[in-house]
């Protein structure tokens, strides 16, 4: 008589746990890419606080994936277009043209969505501006980052000048941390450096700002947005952007708002980045 | 000077054998494993600095094929920082800069990009200064600059088989430099260390070796005496037992050839004292015995001449007084003989006897009678010494005696008897200023019948051989300086007791 009752509650098991197996499928986790200017030395886990707020606000469930290099975010999000991400002007210009990658809001840093590409040397050169570094080194922080490399190569093509041939060597430092961190050294002369990225760097290490300081500023240039795949639905995306542009509201979001640097969000349209999309056009990338 | 007071001793010199020899020994072995020492820190401080080359070399080989300037400059800064920061950990490896280049010689990574920027050509000093191509180098290859305290070393980077550049690797070899420093330290410790023991350890074993020899030596002082006996060398088994036997087999032969030749000496001294007595003896008899029938002679010379003188003619006569001077001058010769054998035969009766009372005497005696002879003479007061008062009384008699004969003729003549220091000693002398005589004949001068004037002046040859038997009856010494017509003085010493005068007391 007892055999039987184990066999249905076992076949009972069972059963419930495949139906809570299948219910997990649909509240799967959307990646949450992230490269570039966000990515500095320890922010990791303001990454990942920043990541939980989002989920938790939005009700959808964001995995923090750290991409080394645009160009890995942006595979990331074309491979896996239910991915969010942070991304750069540039990348997202080129992205939104060749994968539809959306637009969801644009942090406001000294409370507008702009910022700078500050061009930074060593303290006592004669240089004034990057022409002045001709056959000297160029520290970038990634070939498709706006304000390290398209800032400074349309600058310099305005005036006529290739980037590839002014430069005796473009360093690509990765980040722009590490580019700072290359003049700083004497690795490179110059470097074109994200105004957010330096003011954040001249926090953390202030005796930076004894060795190193800015020549010339270009710009200002739409600021990095929070991007969503192809894919992403726009009820999420909304949900996002709601979180994203009330995170001022409350004292959690507007710890992580200062821990970040940044003011807040605000919701822009794709025109918005027009400017960058001359730019890359002038300087020969592909969009469509 | 060190030399001659080591060639003074045996043991010494063996001592100093033995410290040189081991010192030297020594001294090779520490230096060689010193120089073994720093070689091998040298050959594991170079091993170490070519496997971080190699192991950097595999590690970077994807940053130089790529021109990942900033991650090849980050791997070498990481490198270099964690060199620095384990400055203080033995064994480790401090790197001065490292330096990636292509195979242009053109910089694609440098620890100081300051110095040495990409893509412009490597400057180096130290590679300079080297007669190789850094890019001909097909392996390890280090150079150490010691001056610059500096350890290059160049390795070339490849990328499969392709080399794609090179990594020049500086070492700064300024702790080998304090290595090397401390371990001349232990070494220069370590040779003190063996030269105090050497030292000490020589000491002991050449006074251990030469001890048997140093013992042989005291005995030999007293070898001769019978009594040498040398357990500690005949009980040995080396060659030292023979040298024991041998000494105390010399000992005793000497001891026993030297009682036979003493009991023989007694034996010949014994029979010299019999003769000598005998002759004594018999020079006394003779003597004794010629005065009566010399008596007799004079007696009927003189007889003769007074009874019957008128019976001689002149010739007889003088034949007659020539008989009775020799006969005076034969009684005179008998009665210095007597005196002289007398002088030997006298046993001493030691007192203080006063030389200045004595010769006061004598010189009254004399002046009485020669009172025509005028001498003026001069004696010092309270000349006493310790003697036999009788014979120097006589010595006194015949050394004044002299001086009063031989100032004969002297227009102002004098006799001064003193005392002067001669050698700490006390010496006394008589001084004349008579006729002197000449010094060549000075060693005949205290022979018996030795005569150095001629008939002018009375004598018998005898008396100052009486004066030197007394005198060396009493210890002492005498001897004489003169000249010719210029005077004598004679000197004398009575032994160790000597005499001052009363009054310096």
């Amino acid at each position: 008589m007892v055999k039987p009752i184990v066999f249905v509650i076992n076949i009972l098991f069972f059963l419930t746990a495949s139906i809570l197996a299948a219910a997990d499928v649909s509240v799967k986790s959307h990646d949450f890419v992230v490269s570039g200017v966000i990515i500095n030395s320890g922010n990791a886990n303001l990454i990942e606080r920043f990541t939980q707020y989002l989920t938790a606000k939005s009700g959808h469930s964001l995995k923090p994936v750290f991409a080394s290099t645009y160009q890995e975010l942006s595979n990331t999000l074309r491979d896996n277009p239910d991915a969010i991400g942070w991304t750069c002007g540039a990348p997202y210009v080129q992205d939104h043209a060749l994968d539809k990658q959306q637009l969801l809001s644009v942090p406001l840093f000294n409370g507008k969505p702009l910022y700078y590409s500050v061009i930074v040397t060593r303290k006592g050169r004669p240089e004034k501006s990057l022409t002045d570094f001709k056959q000297q080194i160029l520290s970038y922080s990634d070939p498709r980052s706006n304000s390290g490399f398209v800032a400074p190569a349309f600058q310099l093509k305005k005036q006529g000048i290739a980037i590839k041939t002014h430069f005796r060597l473009l360093l690509n430092a990765g980040n722009h941390e590490r580019s700072i961190t290359a003049v700083l050294n004497g690795l490179a002369d110059v470097a074109a450096i994200d105004e957010y990225v330096w003011v954040e760097y001249l926090k953390k290490f202030p005796q930076t700002g004894k060795s190193l300081h800015i020549i010339d500023r270009i710009g200002p240039f739409p600021f990095t947005p929070v991007v969503a795949g192809r894919s992403v639905p726009s009820d999420t995306i909304d949900k996002l952007n709601d979180a994203l542009v009330n995170m001022p509201a409350d004292a959690e979001g507007r710890q992580l708002l200062k821990e970040l640097g940044i003011d807040g969000f605000v919701i822009k349209q794709n025109k918005f980045y027009d400017d960058i999309k001359v730019m890359l056009t002038e300087l020969g990338w592909r969009l469509n | 000077m060190i030399y001659s007071w080591i060639k003074k001793s045996y043991s010494r010199q063996l001592g100093a054998l033995l410290l040189t020899t081991g010192l030297l020994i020594s001294g090779a072995i520490a230096f060689f494993n010193f120089q073994a020492a720093v070689n091998l820190t040298r050959e594991t401080m170079q091993e170490s600095s070519e496997q971080l080359a190699k192991t950097l070399a595999l590690v970077i080989s994807d940053d130089v094929r790529y021109n990942k300037y900033f991650q090849l400059w980050d791997r070498l800064n990481q490198v270099y920082k964690s060199s620095r920061r384990s400055n203080l950990k033995p064994g480790s490896l401090v790197i001065r800069e490292i330096a990636v280049i292509d195979n242009h010689e053109l910089i694609l990574g440098h620890t100081e990009p300051g110095n040495n920027q990409l893509q412009l050509p490597y400057q180096h000093e130290l590679i300079d200064s080297l007669n190789h191509d850094v890019g001909s180098i097909s392996d390890a290859y280090s150079h150490w600059f010691n001056k610059n305290s500096t350890l290059v070393t160049v390795l070339p980077v490849y990328f499969s088989s392709e080399r794609i550049g090179t990594l020049i690797l500086d070492i700064n070899t300024s702790r080998l430099d304090a290595i090397e420093q401390k371990l001349l330290r232990t070494f220069w410790f370590y040779l003190l260390a063996i030269l105090v023991i050497l030292f000490c350890v020589s000491y002991i074993f050449s006074k251990w070796i030469t001890k048997p020899l140093n013992q042989s030596i005291r005995y030999l002082d007293t070898l001769g005496r019978g009594n040498i006996r040398l357990p500690e060398l005949t009980l040995r088994n080396d060659e030292f037992r023979v040298l024991g036997i041998s000494i105390e087999d010399a000992d005793m032969r000497l001891y026993n050839d030297t009682q036979e030749l003493i009991s023989y000496r007694d034996h010949l001294e014994d029979q010299v004292k019999a003769r000598t007595k005998e002759l004594e003896s018999f020079s006394y008899s003779v003597s004794h015995d010629l005065r009566s029938p010399l008596r007799a002679i004079d007696g009927f010379s003189k007889a003769l001449l007074d009874d019957n003188s008128d019976q001689l003619d002149e010739q007889g006569r003088s034949y007659l007084n020539r008989v009775c001077a020799a006969t005076k001058r034969m009684g005179l010769l008998i009665d210095d003989i007597l005196m002289l054998s007398r002088v030997s035969r006298t046993e001493m009766n030691y007192a203080s006897v006063n030389l200045s009372e004595l010769a006061t005497k004598i010189v009254y005696h004399l002046q009485e009678q020669e009172p025509r002879h005028s001498v003026n003479v001069t004696i010092q007061k309270n000349l006493v010494c310790q003697g036999d008062k009788r014979l120097l009384n006589i010595a006194l008699e015949n050394l004044l005696g002299n001086a009063w004969k031989y100032t004969h003729g002297s227009d102002k003549a004098t006799i001064e008897l003193g005392q002067t220091r001669q050698d700490g000693d006390t010496v006394f002398y008589i001084q004349d200023n008579g006729v002197g005589f000449d010094m060549q004949f000075s060693k005949k001068l205290f022979d018996p019948f030795q005569r150095l004037h001629g008939s002018e002046f009375e004598g018998t040859g005898i008396g100052l051989a009486t004066v030197q038997r007394i005198i060396f009856k009493h210890n002492g010494l005498i001897w004489a300086n003169a000249s010719v017509d210029e005077g004598a003085t004679f000197y004398f010493r009575i032994g160790n007791r000597t005499a001052y005068p009363e009054q310096n007391k």
